[in-house]
Formats: C-alpha cells, structure tokens, sequence
C-alpha cells in the first residue's frame, strides 16, 4: 500500500529537493508508515516547478538496469508530463529519513508499477483542479495533456509550470484515477535513457570518479585468506614516500592514504603486511568433498508432495544423478570504491551502493554516530549483481577518513575485489526421479547441499527478499519462519538448517504427484553473498538439467515432455511453445549441432530459452544461437527489457563457461580477469529475444533471463553429443590456471 | 623514486606532471589531469577499461608508466568526439549499447581505433579486435554499434 505525501511546504526535505517552489510530492511504499515530517520513508519525489520542469528524484539505484528510465516514465505516464521536460534525479539520504530499501530482487519496476503511477496520477489531478479554480468551471471539464491543462470548451490552457503553485496548496487526492493502458503514449515505448549520453562521453559519475575538494586517495590490503589478522606492517617504510600521509589499520587489513591513488598503493607494497591466514587448510577440494558428504544425510524437508516414498516403489524405472556448482564471484568491472568525508560531528558519503540506506547505517555504526549526521550521496554503479548489497568497503573508508579528518577515497583493487567478495555458494545436489511403465515423471526428489546464504546477507535484502518470496512462489516452510523473522528474531531456519536461499527456485512447475525437497546446510567457511539470480542461478541448471535427464530416459522430445508437466498454467506454457516455435525446434541440424531447452520462472515473470551449440573438435563447443521468450507481464520499456535479457544471459553464460572461484590455502586462488575470466566477445552468442505481449502486473526482469542459459546449453550438448553435464564450469580450468596466479602489478 | 617532468599533448592540449615515471598513465589522467572519463579496472592490462589512444594507437593505459609517453600525443574519451570519434559515439546512443556503462568509455575507444585502421571491418574482424570485457553483457549492441559507425562513415560522413 503507498502513501502520497503533500511536501510543496516543506522547507526541509531528505532528498536534497528544496530549492524553489511548485508543486513537490513524495512517495512511499512497500508497507512503511509515513508519518509527520522527521519520520518519512519516502522512496521518489516528484517536483512540478513554476518553470514547468518536472524532476523525478528516485531511491533506486542506476546499475545498468534502466531504472531511472523506467521508474520516472511510470510518473511521468500518469503525470501527462513533457517527457522532454523531465529530468530524473538519483536520491542523496539526508536527515531524518529511515528508508530502508534497497535496489535488489529484480523489484523496481515491480514495487514502483502502482505507487509511482499514483503519484502521477495524483500531481496530475492537483494541477487539472488547480487550473479548473483558476477558470471557475469544474475539474470534470478540464484534462490534461503533455505538460499542460485544457478546457475545451473555451478553448483555454495552461501549462503545468504556472498551475503548479496553486496545485501546491491543494490536498492530495485519497483516489486518484488510473489511465487505461490504451491510453498510454510512454509505458510501452523505449523511450531514450536517461543515463545513456553521460555514460557514452565520459562524464557519468561513479565511485571512483567522484572528486571533492581537499580529497585524499586510498589503497586497502586485506587478508589473503578468509578472516585473516593482520600481522605486522612497516609503518615507516610507507610514511617515507611522497605523497603518503596514512597509514590506517581497519578490521580487515591496512589502508594507505595518500594524495593520489598510485602513491598509496606504493605505500602499500612498501609497508609489505603480514598477515595470519585463520584457516590455511581450507581448500576447493576440502570443502566439495565436505558438501558431498552433505548428500547422503536426510535434511530439512522444505516441500514435500504426495508420497515420494510409495512414488518410487510404484516407478518403472529410477534415474538418481548428482550435480554441483562452484563459488562464483561477482566480478563488477567497477571494483568497490568509497569516498567519505568524516567532519565535525557528521560524515559525507558518496558510494556507488545497492543499499544506500544500509550504507548509511554502517557508516553511522561505525563512527558511532546517529545516522541521521551520515548523508549519503549515491553514484552511479559500475555493476552490482547483489555485490554491492554490502558494506564493507564503505566501513573501512568511513575509518580511514575518520584517521585523517579529511576527505578519502578508497577504491580497491581487483586483486583485493576478486579475493574479497561474498561468493555465490557452492551447492551440490542430489536427484532421484522416478518414471512409470509410459515414461510419465511420477516421483522426484532433490536434496540440495550448501552453506547457509541467507543468514549472511544484509539484513535488510534479506527481509525484503522474504517479503517478496513469500508474495510470490516462495516454498512453504517460508510460511511458518517469515512472521518470526519479520519481527527480527533470529531466523527458525537458521536454528533447524534451513536456508531458503538455497532452496529458492527449487519447486518445480512440472505436475509431478510425488515430490521431496530437503536442504543440508554445510558450512564452508567461505563468505557468500547473493549473487544476480541468487537460488535460482543453481536450482535452475539443476532442475532444467534433470527434467531433460527425465525426458530422454523416457525417449521422449524435451521440449514436449515439458510442455506435458508444465500443467495447465497459461503462462508457462505460452513461453514454453513460442520458444520452441521461435527456435525452429522440430528443424534438424546438421551433425555436431545440437539445441536445447530450458524454462524458468522467478522475480515474477517466466521465460524459456533455446539455445545451440556446435561441438569443436577438441570436445570444447561454442554456443551459437539463443532464443529467449520473457513474458514480464505489462512492458514498461521493451528495448530495457531486451537489454537485461542480453545482460543475463552473457552473465549466465560467463559463469557457465568459466566461472569457478577456487580455494587454496584458506582464501581464494585467483587474483584478476587473467585467471578469472570473464565471457568475451568471441563467446557471445547471436541472441534472438521475444517479448509476449500481457497485461498483467510487470514482473521482474533484472535475474529473469541469467539462470536459464546454463541448462539450455548443457541440455544442447548432450543433444549434440550425448554428453551430460552435470557440473559447471563447462570449461575446465586450463593447465596454467591450476598454477599460482599470475600477479599483476597492482598485487 | 624521485620525481620527474613528463610532457605530452593530452586531448589536442599541451600538459606537465612532475611525477614518479613509473605512474601508469592512467592514474596520471584520471588523479593528475582530473579526467575520469578512464577506467581503472584490471591493472593488468586484461580489460580494456582504461584504453586510450596513445598517437592514434588504442592502449591499456593502466599498464603504460607514463614515462613511455613523453611527447606523445594521448586521446581519451573526453577528447575522441573532436578525433574522429563522433559517429561512433552517436552510434553507441542509437544502439543504446551501454547498461552499467563502466566499460564503456574503453569499449568506444577500441572501436574508434578499429574503424580509423579498417573502416569496414567483417564480423570476424570486430570479434578479434574488440577483446574489452563487459560484464553486463551488451557485447552484441556494441557489434551493432561499431556496424552502424562503419556504415555511417560509408555513406561519406566519417
């Protein structure tokens, strides 16, 4: 339920949005309470000024998604704004605001559709009212249009930028009403981004380019293993060298501050810490033998269905197959970065964050400070996939600014980011599925092993995750724990081994009577962090891989097996058969060519994906041709939407291909993109996307499309070569990449 | 290391650091010279984020001391649209390339340094050419975008 505030009279506003007047709302939603001014939750601002600019301000963040495109066309539909006159802003956190959103979950879109079209609606009917008091005739004769209002009747008008002060002084209306979808002249349109020019000339902003006056640059060594502690360092040996003025001990290791980034970082390697590695005998092999130790133990039930028991005995023919997934790390191209300026009794942040307001409150936490004297400016974000949900680096440069009174920015290095980021975890799974005498799926079972996610990510992603899980196709024992997690104890399915991240994904949209899901919590020792897709970016290589398992043990077309136990549910289905046609599914390839299907549903919104490969003849293949059906429900902005799906499924593939992060001595093996590559041009495949047209609710998109690819192309090679993958990466790591990395200049 | 005098033309412009040689010259453009539009990513030369155009060549700058680049002239995205580099980036716009856009200010420098030796390059030649990561994935708008520049240049405006 959203709330709409009147804030033209303000004098003060959190977003920065004071200067001038007109008409100003603010916007909340996802069930906060807005209250009187000082204990607001506002989530987007709408400013009309006198001079008819309409600026959206926005708390979500702009990584690539098109959010601040998106978001501001959602208000600017029902606004009946001059598109051209809109300017889109990204929201600084300042004074009393408690928000506690953050830019996850694929949920943008999603949790703006209703609110944010409200609100349009809303500051259109103020200023339609306005300009019905100035004529003396009533609102009913009025209308708006792009920018202006009409009466037609004496064939007089007015724009917005003259109405907006005396819309200002008017309530908000309780109900304002909604535009039919036909009438639509933005929602739907692949209106220009907002972010696009600043990003193709240079000038767009993000962490490590932010600049301020009197900065100072830093450079952090943390830890080569996990949970390291730092040793002994030569204080001296830095302070020695120009340019350094700093030099910091922080919880995870040291920071050099200097005045320019490069002379820090040769502060860093003159300083030569040592540290203690917490557990040295942590290694890949260590820990997957460990989860694979997790496979023949009974877990927690997180579904079950039928009788899986009785459902196996009845079975004709068994099939049980074991499959895995490695760490993965986020790999942003923009390693994290910080700048914070700790000052008198209050600190300045500019980041590129997820979670500003989680940003926000560690950095109060960590100074000890009230979070209101943190304000919190955020750039743009230079990737995130979840990564930067996190706030350790903002920590650490909160400290470091802290230890010099002066402006700082932090940026790490790749090393540093590819050896300290929070890692997909590693799962591995068991499937036993169960056939009758005509090959129908009768019984299926799958017990995932991993370490608990859930309970190491941020508090606040987790519980929005929840919230959303639980509205949506969350598993049941989410039922029971959520209200007690809500409420902020700890969690029952910590306490019983349960982590709903892993099992996230894992129910199966196939109508099979029998059904088992348990989860084995394995610890690790390794930090894990969601990841772009989170559970799903397993359980769907898992379940697509195994349902294809299913099909060709009963000798049957994969796709129709599919389309068999997918039930009767319309949308799944439509994805389903238009990929298939779209595909030339029935169309045969030549030898050495093979396609495969798989099909997915999560952040809201189904999709299916064909893709086809081509064997090489060293066994290694090259994946050709994809075709993606998304059905997202409404649209908002196609071109956004093909966009993500093209992201998602390069970010799927790379991590199919080549992701695997490797543990050796207590930390992570590789160092940069050299021994963790990353999909290149050369891999990427011709990818055909199909939007179907719906007008249903939106769906997500953001981590729709990356968890399907890896099961189309596994279930396309074993079409093509009747090998079976049943573990990711694809590639094995090549010879030099079991080595030591190759250190580049910066380790 | 001492620190010493290093000129060279930067956008069409004269500039001098005094600086330690061994700086790379990205962190001379982006720290010294306050241009940021250059990315730091890899270090290691690997990416392709950092790529300038150093006397018209496409270079990882993070792995250049700068030292090497006395009296050279050094191009970066700020400067590229009055080198030769517009239709590229109009393209980038109209092809709607960018998402996170971290990469892209690197990726627009190789394409630029592509078209200016091979106005019309094959597929395969734009794959082997353009070896910059991106980890949104927009691999696919940029070979349309370099297509669309190539052809742009055909029709006599490039």
């Amino acid at each position: 339920m959203s709330e709409i505030l009147n804030l033209s009279r303000r004098s003060f506003l959190e977003s920065g949005l004071i200067v001038g007047g007109g008409l100003v709302l603010g916007v909340s939603w996802a069930g906060a309470k807005a209250k009187a001014q000082g204990d607001v939750n506002l989530h987007a601002w709408i400013r009309v000024a006198s001079d008819g600019e309409v600026t959206i301000t926005i708390e979500d963040v702009e990584m690539g998604q098109g959010v601040h495109t998106s978001l501001p066309m959602l208000i600017a539909e029902e606004l009946d704004a001059d598109w051209s006159r809109v300017r889109v802003e990204m929201a600084s956190l300042d004074g009393p605001a408690q928000s506690r959103r953050s830019t996850s979950g694929s949920r943008s879109v999603r949790e703006g559709w209703e609110p944010l079209r409200h609100a349009g609606a809303a500051a259109r009917e103020m200023l339609v009212t306005a300009a019905a008091k100035t004529w003396g005739v009533p609102s009913e004769s009025c209308h708006a249009r792009i920018g202006q209002v009409f009466h037609d009747a004496s064939g007089r008008s007015l724009a917005y930028g003259a109405l907006a002060e005396r819309a200002s002084k008017s309530p908000v209306p309780d109900a304002p009403r909604l535009k039919p979808a036909s009438a639509y002249r933005l929602i739907g349109k692949s209106l220009p981004r907002s972010d696009t020019p600043a990003k193709v000339d240079g000038t767009a902003v993000f962490g490590t380019d932010v600049q301020v006056p009197g900065l100072l640059s830093a450079a952090i060594r943390m830890s080569p293993g996990f949970d390291g502690e730092l040793r002994r360092f030569d204080r001296e040996a830095a302070l020695a060298l120009t340019g350094v003025h700093a030099v910091v001990e922080v919880p995870e290791g040291l920071i050099v501050i200097a005045d320019h980034f490069w002379q820090a970082h040769k502060g860093l390697r003159a300083a030569a810490p040592v540290f203690r590695v917490s557990h040295p005998e942590l290694t890949s092999a260590g820990i997957e033998a460990e989860l694979r130790a997790g496979l023949d133990e009974a877990g927690a039930v997180a579904f079950s269905q039928g009788n899986c028991a009785s459902g196996f005995e009845e079975a004709e023919t068994v099939i049980e197959a074991d499959y895995s997934v490695p760490f993965l790390a986020h790999a942003t191209m923009e390693p994290m970065s910080c700048t914070a300026h700790v000052n008198g009794d209050g600190c300045e942040i500019w980041v590129p964050t997820q979670g500003p307001s989680g940003a926000r409150r560690a950095a109060a936490e960590a100074l000890g400070i009230p979070t209101e004297r943190v304000r919190v400016h955020t750039t743009f974000l230079g990737g995130g996939f979840g990564r930067r949900t996190y706030n350790d680096f903002v920590v650490q440069t909160v400290l470091a600014s802290k230890a010099v009174r002066r402006p700082v920015k932090l940026i790490w290095t790749r090393e540093e980011d590819m050896r300290h980021d929070r890692y997909r975890p590693a799962y591995e799974t068991r499937f036993r599925g169960g056939l009758d005498e005509n090959g129908n799926a009768i019984a299926w079972s799958q017990r995932i092993v991993g370490p608990p996610l859930a309970g190491q990510s941020s508090p606040d992603w987790v519980k929005s995750a929840a919230e959303w899980l639980h509205s949506t196709a969350g598993p049941s024992f989410l039922d029971e724990s959520l209200p007690g997690f809500l409420a902020n104890k700890v969690p029952a399915w910590i306490r019983t081994g349960r982590d709903w991240l892993g099992v996230d994904g894992a129910r199966v949209s196939y109508a099979i009577p029998h059904q088992s899901l348990e989860y084995v919590l394995r610890h690790s020792g390794v930090p894990v962090g969601i990841w772009r897709g989170v559970g799903q970016t397993q359980n769907t290589f898992f379940i697509e891989s195994f349902i294809d398992e299913l099909a060709h043990a009963a000798v049957q077309d994969p796709y129709a097996y599919r389309r068999r136990f997918l039930g009767s549910e319309a949308r799944p289905l439509r994805v389903l058969n238009r990929a298939a046609r779209a595909a030339g599914w029935d169309e045969p390839l030549g030898p050495g060519r093979g396609r495969g299907i798989a099909f997915h549903r999560g952040v809201g919104s189904f999709t299916c994906q064909v893709a086809e490969v081509s064997m090489r003849e060293d066994g290694q293949f090259d994946v050709e041709r994809v075709v993606c059906v998304v059905d997202c429900g409404r649209v908002v902005h196609p071109d956004g939407v093909v966009s993500q799906v093209e992201g998602g499924i390069a970010f799927g593939l790379s991590a199919a291909i080549h992701g695997r992060v490797r543990v050796e001595a207590g930390g992570v093996a590789q160092s940069n993109f050299h021994d963790y590559p990353l999909l290149t041009m050369r891999e990427m495949p011709r990818i055909e996307v199909h939007l179907i047209e719906s007008d249903a609710p939106p769906g997500g998109v953001g981590e729709l499309a990356n968890p399907a690819i890896a099961p189309a192309v596994a279930n396309a090679v074993f079409a093509a070569s009747g090998k079976r993958i049943r573990s990711l990466p694809f590639r094995t790591p090549r010879a030099s990449e079991s080595q030591p990395g190759r250190e580049g200049p910066l380790s | 290391m001492a620190t010493q005098s290093i000129e060279f033309h930067l956008n069409g412009r004269p500039v001098r650091v005094e600086i330690e040689g061994d700086t790379p010259l990205l962190w001379v453009i982006r720290d010294h010279l306050g241009h940021t539009g250059t990315k730091y990513s890899c270090g290691i030369g690997v990416c392709g984020s950092c790529t300038v155009h150093v006397a018209g060549e496409a270079v990882p700058s993070c792995t250049v001391p700068v030292a090497a680049i006395e009296g050279k002239e050094v191009t970066t995205i700020e400067g590229v649209a009055a080198q030769g580099g517009r239709p590229v980036m109009e393209a980038w716009i109209a092809e709607e390339v960018s998402q996170c856009g971290y990469c892209q200010p690197g990726m627009i420098m190789s394409a630029v340094a592509l078209l200016r030796e091979n106005s019309n390059p094959t597929h395969e030649e734009i794959e082997r050419s353009m070896t910059n990561l991106c980890r949104c994935g927009t691999y696919n708008r940029v070979h349309r975008a370099i297509r669309r520049a190539a052809d742009a240049g055909e029709g006599g405006t490039g």
